[in-house]
């Protein structure tokens, strides 16, 4: 066996495919001893999900050599659907693979179900995304992320975000009318998730498609906070942090253009 | 042997007395095959005309007084010059005498309602096996040795027993070599003169006689199944369910039709001359009829004589010409140096088999009258129907594999949104 990764919870593997697969259609799944990596763009390459399941993440983690397990992310979900939520899962596939091997045990009987998903061979091109000093980074509770996604899409199929010192602002406006929402800084000492912390080194104003917003939001599950952490011309990042240094980013380019 | 039905000929009025029947190899085929030879006006192959199978016919040959007559029944060729000959074998083949040694003086029915008429040849036809040796075939012209008539014209005696008989007659002979000149390159070596097969003139010689051959017309049912269904182009759905019923009787008819016009010898010949000319008409799909066709402008009409000309030169390719010779002479009439540039033609095909293409796969696949229809190129047609099929279903497979968010995703408007790519630098490593 060239890989084998142990996950105690099925929980993370469902919660991350579960928010990448209404993005992206088929993937590459690119294994190395450090973990598990993902990176793929959606159709209209506006978008891009990038996943990194650190070894640490895994107990134990075994990978001989870089993999690249190509799936189908509709298949996996339909695979792993089968787990419950608390088995433990195991990923396995050996060396030039036709298939990925997941194995669910159940914590609490000795239910074990095993199941192979064909493999596909994927030609993905792999962008390198550099470290970047963002002007703008916001720390808010992901449901609240999400229900201001949800509520301004009612509206319109965009939506502004500005911060400035005073807090950011998500505004939009549409045929029926506008609508904006403003989160200031804040703390929380009892419930700490609740933060919602601004980092700010100069204002930033900028326009998304609400669509793929709410779209990356589907990982709220996965995180109780999320960062949002924008620079004017560049795309916005939407990162998820896990535990063990794991995460789930979503990049979107913003809507540059005559309309807004 | 005893008894072999007699067989009707029609034979040139203005024969020599010295004509003879006798047995060549086939220019094509190498088979024995009959041909009238008469040292004074040349040689004749006997061409084949027969009812079909399907229709039931025979002759009645009787004598009315005197003038032997045949009268046809069914077949109404009334050939008043026509006289019976019966050829017992192949040793009495070159003594032509008129059938008094056996009478046939009540009238004879021959069950096997075929007429052979003697129609001329050109010697090069004959002379050319001689050149496709075939240690010849497929050496580039150069390594090709100059040869004297006498030996090359020794080559061709030896597969046709009754070929120095037609040598001894010193014009024809003569006529023979200048027919070989006209397509070879020739070198004087002393008072000899060698020869050595030139593609490019055996071509341009070809060529002549095709537009010899459509200066007066294609045979109508080459001219319907060649050039008339091969350059139509599809029309409305609606009309396609009909055309293809009548077209499935179309070649019903075409088959007797096709037998009638290869030579006596070419029985098992027929299938090989229609598939060869079939491949010339290249990718015509042949089941859809055009109601009213447009052959108004200029290009079209230009069109309909490019292929003409493919047609007559396939057929000739197919029916006279070695199989060792063709072979070389198909890819030469294909490339550059072709007398005649049928890039325009070959465009035109590709185009309407595109289209017959599109409107085939539109149809259902579960037309099983279509399988009825003769035409090979058919075959071709449905496997790319298949093909196609096979992509919409691989397209229809993926559309299920992707789920509702990303179908949703593709409705947004991305205006004004750049790229990923567009930011980020494409890496040849992976990512960490």
């Amino acid at each position: 066996m060239l890989l084998e990764a142990r996950l105690e919870q099925a929980n993370l593997l469902k919660k991350v495919v579960d928010a990448i697969k209404d993005l992206v259609q088929d993937c590459n799944f690119d294994c190395n001893d450090s973990g598990v990596a993902l990176q793929a763009m959606d159709n209209s390459h506006v978008a891009l999900v990038s996943m990194m399941l650190k070894a640490e993440s895994f107990s134990p983690f075994r990978c001989d050599r870089n993999i690249a397990l190509g799936i189908n992310l509709s298949s996996l979900m339909k695979v792993l659907r089968c787990a419950q939520n608390e088995d433990i899962l195991t990923l396995k596939a050996e060396d030039a693979p036709d298939v990925v091997n997941l194995v669910f045990e159940s914590s609490e009987s000795d239910r074990l179900s095993e199941y192979d998903i064909k493999l596909m061979d994927i030609d993905q091109e792999h962008l390198g995304i550099p470290e970047t000093e963002y002007s703008a980074t916001i720390t808010m509770p992901s449901a609240e992320f999400q229900r201001i996604c949800r509520d301004l899409m009612a509206l319109s199929e965009s939506v502004a975000i500005e911060a400035t010192k005073e807090g950011v602002k998500f505004s939009c406006s549409g045929d029926i009318g506008n609508g904006a929402v403003t989160l200031r800084s804040h703390t929380n000492v009892d419930k700490p998730e609740l933060n919602v912390e601004i980092a700010l080194s100069e204002p930033v104003a900028l326009t998304f498609s609400l669509k793929y917003l709410v779209n990356f939001c589907k990982a709220s599950g996965l995180s109780s906070t999320v960062k949002l952490c924008l620079s004017n011309e560049v795309p916005l990042l939407v990162e998820y942090t896990l535990a063990s240094n794991s995460y789930l980013r979503f990049y979107l380019a913003p809507k540059i253009g005559d309309e807004e | 042997m005893a008894t072999q039905p007699p067989k009707l000929l029609i034979l040139p009025e203005s024969r020599s007395r010295q004509a003879r029947i006798c047995t060549l190899a086939h220019p094509r085929t190498s088979n024995p095959s009959r041909y009238l030879f008469d040292p004074e006006k040349g040689i004749y192959e006997f061409t084949k005309v027969a009812a079909p199978k399907s229709a039931s016919r025979s002759w009645l040959i009787g004598r009315a007084g005197l003038s032997r007559q045949t009268i046809g029944i069914g077949n109404t060729k009334e050939a008043s010059s026509t006289e019976t000959f019966h050829v017992a074998n192949e040793e009495t083949a070159l003594d032509i005498e008129p059938a008094t040694d056996r009478p046939i003086s009540d009238g004879y029915v021959l069950k096997n309602a075929e007429l052979l008429i003697a129609t001329p040849i050109d010697y090069l036809f004959l002379v050319l096996p001689c050149f496709a040796s075939p240690s010849a075939a497929g050496s580039p012209s150069k390594k090709r040795l100059f040869l004297s008539a006498d030996d090359l014209l020794e080559k061709l005696s030896e597969k046709s027993k009754h070929f120095n008989h037609i040598l001894s007659h010193a014009n024809t002979r003569q006529a023979m070599e200048e027919r070989m000149q006209a397509v070879c390159d020739t070198v004087d070596a002393g008072d000899e003169k060698m020869y050595r097969l030139s593609e490019e003139k055996l071509l341009s010689e070809l060529v002549l006689k095709a537009e010899n051959m459509i200066a007066r017309g294609l045979p109508s049912t080459i001219e319907e199944k060649f050039i008339r269904k091969a350059l139509e182009t599809p029309v409305l759905v609606l009309t396609r369910e009909e055309s293809t019923v009548s077209e499935a009787n179309a070649s019903q008819n075409d088959t007797p039709m096709s037998e009638s016009i290869t030579s006596e010898s070419a029985d098992s010949q027929i299938s090989t001359t229609t598939s060869d000319s079939k491949a010339s008409a290249t990718s015509a799909a042949t089941d859809m009829t055009i109601p009213n066709e447009p052959i108004s402008t200029a290009n079209t009409t230009s069109l309909y004589h490019l292929l003409r000309l493919r047609t007559a030169i396939s057929y000739i390719l197919s029916s006279y010409i070695p199989p060792s010779l063709s072979t070389t002479l198909e890819p030469l009439l294909s490339s550059a140096q072709s007398p005649i540039d049928f890039a325009p033609l070959n465009k035109h095909l590709a185009d309407i088999a595109k289209l017959r293409a599109e409107a085939l796969a539109s149809r259902s696949l579960g037309d099983f009258s279509r399988k009825r229809s003769m035409y090979e190129e058919d075959d071709a047609v449905e496997t790319r129907a298949e093909k196609k099929r096979k992509e919409e279903e691989e397209v229809k497979r993926k559309k299920a594999g992707e789920s509702r968010g990303i179908r949703d995703l593709k409705k947004v408007d991305t205006k004004g949104m750049k790229k990923m790519s567009d930011f980020f630098g494409k890496t040849a490593a992976k990512k960490k």
